[in-house]
């Protein structure tokens, strides 16, 4: 999986590049307009992260670019502008999806595996660990072809750390992921905490195998290492 | 007191003090003048009298009129001219009169003559001239206030109109001030003088509002910076617990950071205006499919929920502050809830109310929508979503009610 990061704040960039390096991606950067604009005809990229404001042009003319070349990659804005006029245009334009900054790390990852596979899609792509098996068209969740039956919102939490396996995940990305574009009903950090005891229950219930780990004062890490 | 007023009282006192004036000068020219014209005739009167008695030894009496007497004492010529009140037999009244007597000497003998003249009494006269001048003075202040009043409604038209507009001057009109223009040069002075000033002002507010939203931008990919890179410290497995400590602290201040500078742009932006596109939108819909999203909330606390709400009710606004304060407000009566507490939640066409089920609160009721108020002193919120529902109201002119009894919260908004 290849990704061009496109931001003009070279430090975010390098934030981002080195951690989705860790995520298994192969990542390149671009600082402006123009070195992005070039990198996306020489190179195919699966997946483009887009600032608005560059500071020799706009984000959405990259878009508006790479839509009219028949570019294959997909693209996700990024922006400090967390304005709803902007957020529409750029998913009018073709945009896979937009995130505003500042954001988790964690939820980057999922935003761009999000993207991914609904490119990709093809027939059933499911999300594999273990014993576990997600199919996200259908929002189901199986331990060994059992069926675990999970709320909207536990199943979203489960499927998050299933994608940001191996990491520790603060109860605040998760918090904010549950209330996702929803500035002022920000979600109770003790019902993130309600949630996940739920989730191993139901776990338990269903014969699987935790391996949901509290960290210590810091949150929670989805591994079987 | 309206200026068209003041003027006119002032008019009208210095016209009474005016015609005053007139009229005392009016009673002394005339009394001087009669006066003097009456003593003339009974000068000519007496001179006529001694030229009869000259030539035809004739006495003429005719009292009060006339009345002749001759002197058997001498005594010098003399004149005395006075005014006297007289008992007049035929009329069978008092009158008043003009008197001049006279001693003169006749053929060496003295002869008092007396001539007198009816004459209109001082009221008479003041009376008279009271009521042409009252009748005048009224004449002219009726006729004066039409003319001045149909003056000023055209004159001071423009000026009234301005001044509407004024009234309904906004900082954040995009249009900015067009006022009428007037032909005095007074009113489109003070016009020049407003308009400036408004575009000043409103240039200085955009370049704050500019500024406020701009640095509030700008310090988003920094908090990002921040955030991100904290986010990948804790990968690490070997931190000790003094440094997850100062990790968590410096996390969880940034993530506040973030919040509030997300909704600190969110109140600036509904101040903005740039939510401007408004519609018909379904509160009854929109609402159901909130309290759908929040059901798993309302579970987990085992809150017991009541709704009453009405099908098809509408409401004109943008959507997202719509949904925004509908969902503030179902969010608090959630998050501000106690474990199996209550929560009920009604919707006609006149308003809708959302009861729960709380924390005491010791203070007004209506402190809680100014900024950075919190219920729970303690709590991790921002304590600015109260005051986000507060300006969404204001920018549609509804209006909000929030009652506290023991321990039940009420919240009410008509729109």
């Amino acid at each position: 999986m290849k990704v061009l990061i496109v931001e003009d704040e070279l430090k975010l960039q390098k934030t981002i590049s080195s951690y989705l390096r860790k995520e298994g991606f192969e990542c390149d950067g671009a600082l402006n307009y123009a070195s992005a604009k070039h990198k996306v005809i020489n190179s195919d990229y699966d997946i483009v992260i887009l600032d608005i404001t560059l500071p020799d042009g706009n984000g959405i003319n990259l878009l508006e670019f790479i839509k009219a070349e028949n570019l294959e990659s997909g693209v996700l804005i990024l922006s400090a502008k967390n304005s709803i006029d902007d957020k529409l245009k750029g998913l009018d334009l073709g945009a896979d999806d937009y995130l505003t900054k500042p954001f988790h790390l964690s939820e980057l990852n999922s935003r761009i595996r999000a993207v991914i596979r609904r490119r990709n899609y093809n027939g059933f792509k499911t999300i594999k660990f273990n014993e576990f098996e997600i199919d996200p068209e259908a929002k189901v969740v199986t331990i060994s072809g059992k069926l675990l039956d999970l709320t909207k919102n536990e199943y979203a939490i489960l499927l998050y750390f299933i994608v940001n396996k191996n990491r520790v995940i603060t109860k605040e990305a998760i918090a904010s992921h549950l209330s996702t574009d929803n500035i002022s009903a920000s979600f109770n950090y003790d019902n993130v905490y309600t949630h996940i005891k739920n989730i191993r229950r139901k776990i338990d219930e269903t014969g699987g195998v935790n391996y949901l780990k509290s960290i210590y004062g810091l949150g929670y890490k989805y591994t079987d290492q | 007191m309206k200026l068209i007023h003041k003027t006119n009282k002032t008019y009208l006192l210095f016209s009474i003090a005016l015609f005053l004036l007139v009229g005392v000068t009016i009673y002394l020219v005339l009394t001087s003048i009669i006066n003097e014209e009456v003593d003339e005739k009974l000068e000519a009167n007496i001179t006529r009298l001694v030229e009869q008695i000259k030539k035809e030894h004739r006495i003429t009496q005719l009292s009060p009129i006339i009345e002749i007497q001759e002197l058997n004492h001498p005594t010098s010529e003399i004149t005395r001219k006075t005014d006297t009140l007289l008992y007049d037999s035929i009329e069978n009244e008092v009158e008043f009169f003009r008197e001049i007597s006279s001693i003169k000497y006749i053929n060496n003998t003295p002869y008092k003559i007396i001539v007198r003249k009816v004459q209109l009494e001082k009221h008479d006269y003041i009376i008279s001239i009271g009521v042409s001048i009252l009748f005048v003075l009224i004449i002219l202040l009726l006729s004066m206030l039409f003319v001045f009043n149909k003056i000023a409604i055209r004159v001071w038209k423009p000026f009234y109109q301005n001044l509407e507009l004024f009234k309904h001057f906004s900082i954040n009109d995009s249009k900015g001030l067009r006022l009428k223009d007037s032909d005095i040069d007074e009113f489109e002075q003070l016009n020049k003088v407003f308009i400036n000033l408004t575009s000043k002002v409103r240039s200085d507010y955009q370049l704050l509002k500019e500024f406020t939203e701009n640095s509030s931008h700008e310090s988003q990919t920094p908090i990002a910076i921040i955030q991100s890179n904290l986010e990948e410290i804790i990968q690490f497995s070997d931190l000790n617990e003094q440094q997850i400590s100062c990790i968590k602290n410096a996390y969880k201040s940034v993530q506040h950071l973030s919040k509030l500078n997300q909704a600190l742009l969110f109140l600036a932006k509904i101040d903005n205006q740039q939510f401007d596109n408004t519609q018909t939108i379904d509160v009854s819909a929109t609402l159901k499919s909130l309290i759908e999203e929040y059901v798993e909330a309302i579970e987990l606390k085992e809150i017991k929920l009541k709704e009453e709400i009405s099908l098809n009710i509408n409401c004109t606004g943008n959507i997202i502050l719509v949904n925004t304060l509908l969902s503030n407000i179902i969010g608090n009566a959630i998050k501000h809830n106690v474990i199996k507490g209550h929560l009920s939640i009604v919707l006609n066409n006149r308003f809708i109310e959302i009861s729960n089920t709380g924390e005491s609160y010791s203070e007004a009721p209506k402190t809680l929508f100014n900024r950075f108020i919190k219920g729970d002193k303690t709590s991790e919120s921002l304590g600015l979503g109260l005051s986000i529902v507060k300006k969404i109201i204001d920018l549609y002119n509804w209006n909000v009610e929030y009652d506290i009894s023991e321990n039940r919260h009420t919240i009410r908004v008509d729109f």
